[in-house]
């Protein structure tokens, strides 16, 4: 340990803090609003401390807020159905994505390369003008309007994420693959054994970003879940979406917060498994 | 870690596969709208009380913001699984294609005859083609309906709203003088409202309804439209230069402190003014847009009907006689904050606001001055892109009427 | 010499033909094949979901489709139409404009915020979390909030000069030559969280021995950090763009919620226009143009590039 100079510490320090400030804003002014009674806003206090303290917004979000005339039960009703389709989908869709992503990397063969294009350029396409034929062809195949089908549209489109896993094993050093195939390891032997536990950094942030994506995502949720089993971004929408309505920015803000909880679990989480030297503690053991 | 993952995945499976509804024993009609929250689903909640005395389930499919609701009656009607009924404010033109698919409601409007209680320029609206009848009207906004703040008012020395647009202009520049913003301008949204409320006041109904309605090319570049451009144009010089951020609530809002005095929006607004405890006539005013006090532009939300997969008529013929019913459509509108669209309501248990607008709904019928409101007849992309002139005109104060009109004229011919 | 080191190195599978696996040579012919058929539903899922629709898409842009498609063929009508619309090249120029900031920023900003996590900061999690949080709220709350913040009248210009800056100016969201800016500063906000993530991932993967080794030569930490840290973080660079760049293209939510376009038209993105006419205003011909237009476009730059960094990758190790 050596002893690093005062003042580089400080300036360390004072950026990450500044940096910390201009991330944290919207969200200060979020939960600070979300604890204000909605006339206090109305009157002009915006930025403001709340004058009168109310937990009465995220109470409002979370069980009273009417979300349409089936009943006023806010945003509690809808978490169950986010929670059922997005945790598979992450789950499946990022070891989907880390299988494809390791046999590109240290299994080509003669075409592999296309391959990659395909996957690569699958990201830039918009997938939102794929609504209406989506809709059809899941109708077909009567998934239409089930969380089912809502879940396999999601795994569909993280496909590309297998490329990620592609770069990160590009730069994986070789040897222990080596050392396992000449044990006569297969393919899927060395994936479950090498490749996913020493996977992890990278498994951690595809896991992060795709969480967040489909968490997140609403048109798709609003077409293909069913009506009664609505996620919670679609509930939220319905919340907060208003043109003739009075706006209660308390509640949206509560609201919002709320929805954002499980995204921040997922961070909190994933955070744990950003661990130094995992690669390098296995390749030299 | 992996054994968790494995179990996980499984329970997800298992239940993805059995989170479907299950079939219902009774008669049911799902209805897509999007009044998602506050008085609006409230007021659909009535609707659902109401049709459920009368042996029918309303499922309620609500989705926030209107043009999600129509993306997902879009992708409905695809695949061929349209719901019962669903709210329709835009024109009826974009289901001519699929008029197979629509639901005909001649019988139920026959036997509780509708053509008695409707006005005309509503009925041309929900009948296809000006002969079937495919939705029910369930309410009226005006949106030439000026909102005046008391306590602006006072503040300048005034005891009445105005009657003229001279006396509007009048009483901002005295607002201005006092520090009070004129006019509660705003988004793009807003700036819409306004430019419709003023082009129908300016222009009067005939010259509005061959312009913007009938895109007749001389009445577009007409000398009425450059006076309602004009009129606009110097009601825009009021604007403050934070104004584009502001959402219409927000305005409304200033006017119930008395910040600013005058604000065009549809009659919703006045929902604002009552919940912060105001008396219309006394902290605020509802009243007509100088040169509209026997005019009328309204729109009407209707429910459209559709032959949904399991077809149901007798329901569906339900749904419409239970929407229509006067009792049922007072009481929705009561909740609401707007007016009901039958002639014949009772209308003793509103509000001052809507009382008047009421009067004034039922005298233009008569006088033919029932206007619609121009998102009702045109297709979305054209009255995006009279908008988009509309805007533009606002953010440029160098640009003549003239120019805005041409640009409007092409606006609406080529979309 | 081994067949391993040919795999690692990328060369196309060959049978082993020599040495510790030359005993193994009778296996079954269909495990030769076991790469392909792993990524064989990949590759069919992909070519029918991602390019088969995208093919929809170009077909639709050839028709006079509007609320509904219209199967008709009526031949580039609607490129030529989306052409002649001051509205698509604003939305075109505003890219131009938008792109650089939101992809340059974050990635040296996120860059640099991982590496002063990587400094032994106390409560480093807490401010990966909170540096990341932003990803996490929805783009409507976040939208309402940014909005307030960059009015004039409420947000940072008034506050600037209640702290006694008569003149300050903030009022990049309702100048049209600005709002563009504004929306970038918010898409900044939004996305460089995530790319420090990857950072601290990619830092995480750097092998500790190299940089002790550095040390040792007595290079100081900055110098450590410039000449071997940072040119290890390539592919960590290069994963960070493949994210950003379609993100980033297909900005829209943003847009919707912070000015709608405005004012005017002035901070209008292509993707956004796409979105607007294919749905909002029920153009969807004109909105599949524009989308066809969008996605050839990011084929024909990303193309030269990716190529590039494969062939790197392919020569490297």
């Amino acid at each position: 340990m050596q002893a690093k100079p005062d003042a580089s510490r400080i300036a360390i320090h004072a950026a990450l803090l500044a940096a910390l400030l201009f991330f944290l804003l919207p969200a200060y002014f979020a939960v600070v609003n979300s604890l204000k009674p909605l006339e206090e806003i109305y009157a002009g206090n915006v930025f403001g401390l709340p004058q009168h303290w109310s937990l009465d917004a995220w109470a409002k979000a979370w069980s009273r807020a009417c979300t349409g005339a089936s009943g006023c039960t806010g945003l509690s009703r809808y978490f169950i159905n986010s929670v059922i389709v997005v945790i598979p989908t992450t789950l499946v869709g990022a070891l989907w994505g880390c299988l494809n992503g390791y046999v590109l990397a240290k299994w080509p063969f003669h075409r592999s390369n296309m391959i990659l294009f395909v996957l690569m350029f699958g990201s830039f396409v918009p997938i939102g003008l794929f609504l209406f034929p989506l809709t059809v062809i899941f109708d077909r195949l009567g998934l239409s309007t089930t969380l089912a089908g809502l879940a396999i549209v999601y795994i569909i489109y993280s496909l590309p994420c297998a490329l990620f896993f592609r770069n990160y094993f590009t730069s994986f050093p070789g040897e222990l693959i080596k050392a396992a195939r000449i044990d006569g390891a297969g393919l899927f032997r060395i994936f479950w054994m090498i490749v996913l536990p020493t996977a992890r950094p990278i498994l951690v942030v595809v896991v992060i970003m795709q969480f967040t994506h489909i968490w997140n995502d609403f048109l798709f949720a609003l077409v293909l879940a069913p009506y009664d089993s609505q996620t919670v971004t679609v509930g939220l929408n319905n919340l907060i979406n208003v043109t003739e309505e009075r706006a209660e920015y308390n509640v949206h803000m509560a609201a919002a917060l709320i929805a954002a909880l499980p995204t921040a679990l997922v961070y909190i989480f994933a955070g744990k498994h950003f661990v130094r030297g995992l690669t390098a503690g296995a390749v030299k053991g | 870690m992996r054994s968790s993952l494995f179990f996980t995945c499984t329970c997800s499976a298992l239940l993805l596969s059995t989170a479907n509804a299950p079939a219902q024993a009774t008669e049911q009609v799902e209805v897509l709208h999007w009044w998602s929250t506050g008085g609006g689903a409230a007021a659909v909640a009535t609707y659902r009380d109401a049709l459920s005395k009368n042996g029918v389930e309303w499922k309620d499919i609500a989705v926030g913001g209107y043009e999600n609701a129509r993306t997902l009656l879009r992708t409905r009607l695809l695949k061929g699984d349209p719901p019962a009924a669903a709210q329709i404010v835009s024109n009826m033109d974009q289901f001519a294609a699929d008029k197979d698919k629509l639901g005909n409601l001649d019988a139920v409007a026959k036997a509780d005859k509708w053509d008695n209680v409707l006005p005309p320029a509503v009925q041309s609206y929900v009948k296809m083609g000006g002969t079937h009848y495919v939705a029910a009207p369930v309410d009226i906004n005006r949106l030439s309906t000026l909102f005046v703040s008391g306590i602006a008012l006072a503040r300048i020395g005034a005891s009445a709203p105005p009657t003229t647009w001279d006396e509007l202009f009048a009483m901002s520049d005295k607002a201005k003088a006092a520090g009070i913003l004129p006019y509660a301008w705003g988004n793009n949204q807003v700036i819409s409202i306004t430019f419709q409320g003023v082009a129908f006041s300016v222009m009067g109904p005939e010259a509005y309804r061959k312009a913007l309605l009938e895109h007749n090319d001389a009445a577009l570049k007409g000398p009425e439209m450059l006076k309602a451009l004009e009129t606009f144009r110097r009601l825009a010089s009021y604007a403050d230069k934070s104004a584009l951020t502001r959402r219409w609530n927000e305005g409304t809002q200033s006017m119930i402190k008395g910040e600013t005095l005058f604000q065009i929006m549809g009659d919703w607004a006045k929902g604002e003014f009552l919940k912060a405890g105001q008396k219309p006539g006394a902290e605020f005013y509802c009243t007509p847009v100088p040169g509209s006090a026997k005019t009328f532009l309204f729109s009407a939300d209707s429910l459209i009907f559709f032959k949904p997969r399991k077809d149901n008529p007798a329901a569906q013929a339900t749904l419409a006689r239970t929407v229509m019913d006067v009792k049922n459509q007072e009481t929705f509108n009561l909740v609401k904050g707007s007016i009901p669209a039958r002639t014949d309501a009772d209308m003793s248990k509103f509000d001052d606001c809507s009382k008047r607008s009421f009067n004034d709904f039922a005298a233009a019928s008569k006088s033919g001055s029932l206007t619609p409101y121009p998102t009702m007849m045109m297709p979305a992309g054209r009255f995006s892109a009279m908008n988009d002139v509309i805007v533009e005109f606002f953010g440029h104060a160098d640009m003549a009427p003239s120019v805005a009109a041409a640009k409007l004229a092409q606006a609406l011919k080529s979309n | 010499m081994s067949t391993a080191a040919d795999i690692d190195n990328g060369a196309s599978g060959r049978r082993p033909s020599t040495g510790a696996t030359a005993g193994r040579r009778r296996r079954t012919g269909w495990e030769d094949w076991l790469p392909q058929l792993v990524l064989a539903p990949a590759f069919v899922v992909a070519a029918f979901f991602f390019y088969g629709l995208a093919t929809w898409i170009v077909a639709v842009s050839l028709t006079p489709s509007k609320g509904v498609v219209e199967w008709e063929w009526i031949g580039v009508t609607q490129y030529l139409r989306l052409f002649a619309d001051a509205g698509w090249w604003t939305a075109v120029g505003n890219m131009a404009r938008f792109l650089p900031i939101a992809i340059l920023v974050p990635l040296a900003l996120g860059c640099v915020l991982a590496v002063l996590l990587d400094q032994k900061i106390r409560g480093e999690g807490a401010l990966r979390l909170l540096y990341l949080y932003p990803l996490a709220l929805s783009w409507i709350v976040a939208g309402t909030v940014w909005r307030w913040i960059l009015a004039p009248d409420i947000g940072i210009e008034s506050m600037l000069r209640k702290l006694g800056f008569p003149n300050a100016h903030f009022d990049w969201i309702v100048n049209p030559e600005w709002s563009i800016y504004a929306i970038a500063l918010v898409a900044v906000w939004h996305s460089t969280g995530f790319v420090m993530a990857m950072f601290v991932a990619g830092l995480r993967g750097i092998d500790d021995s190299i940089i002790k080794a550095a040390r040792i030569d007595g290079a100081s930490m900055p110098r450590v950090y410039w000449s071997v840290v940072l040119p290890a973080l390539r592919p960590t660079v290069f994963s960070a763009l493949l994210i950003l760049l379609p993100a980033m293209i297909k900005t829209y939510d943003l847009v919707v919620v912070l000015t709608q376009g405005g004012p005017g038209q002035s901070s209008t993105l292509p993707a956004f226009y796409m979105f607007d006419r294919f749905f909002m205003r029920e153009q969807m011909g004109q909105g599949a143009a524009a989308g066809s237009i969008i996605l050839m476009t990011c084929i024909a730059i990303a193309v030269p590039y990716i190529v590039l960094e494969l062939r790197r990758d392919r020569h490297a190790s």
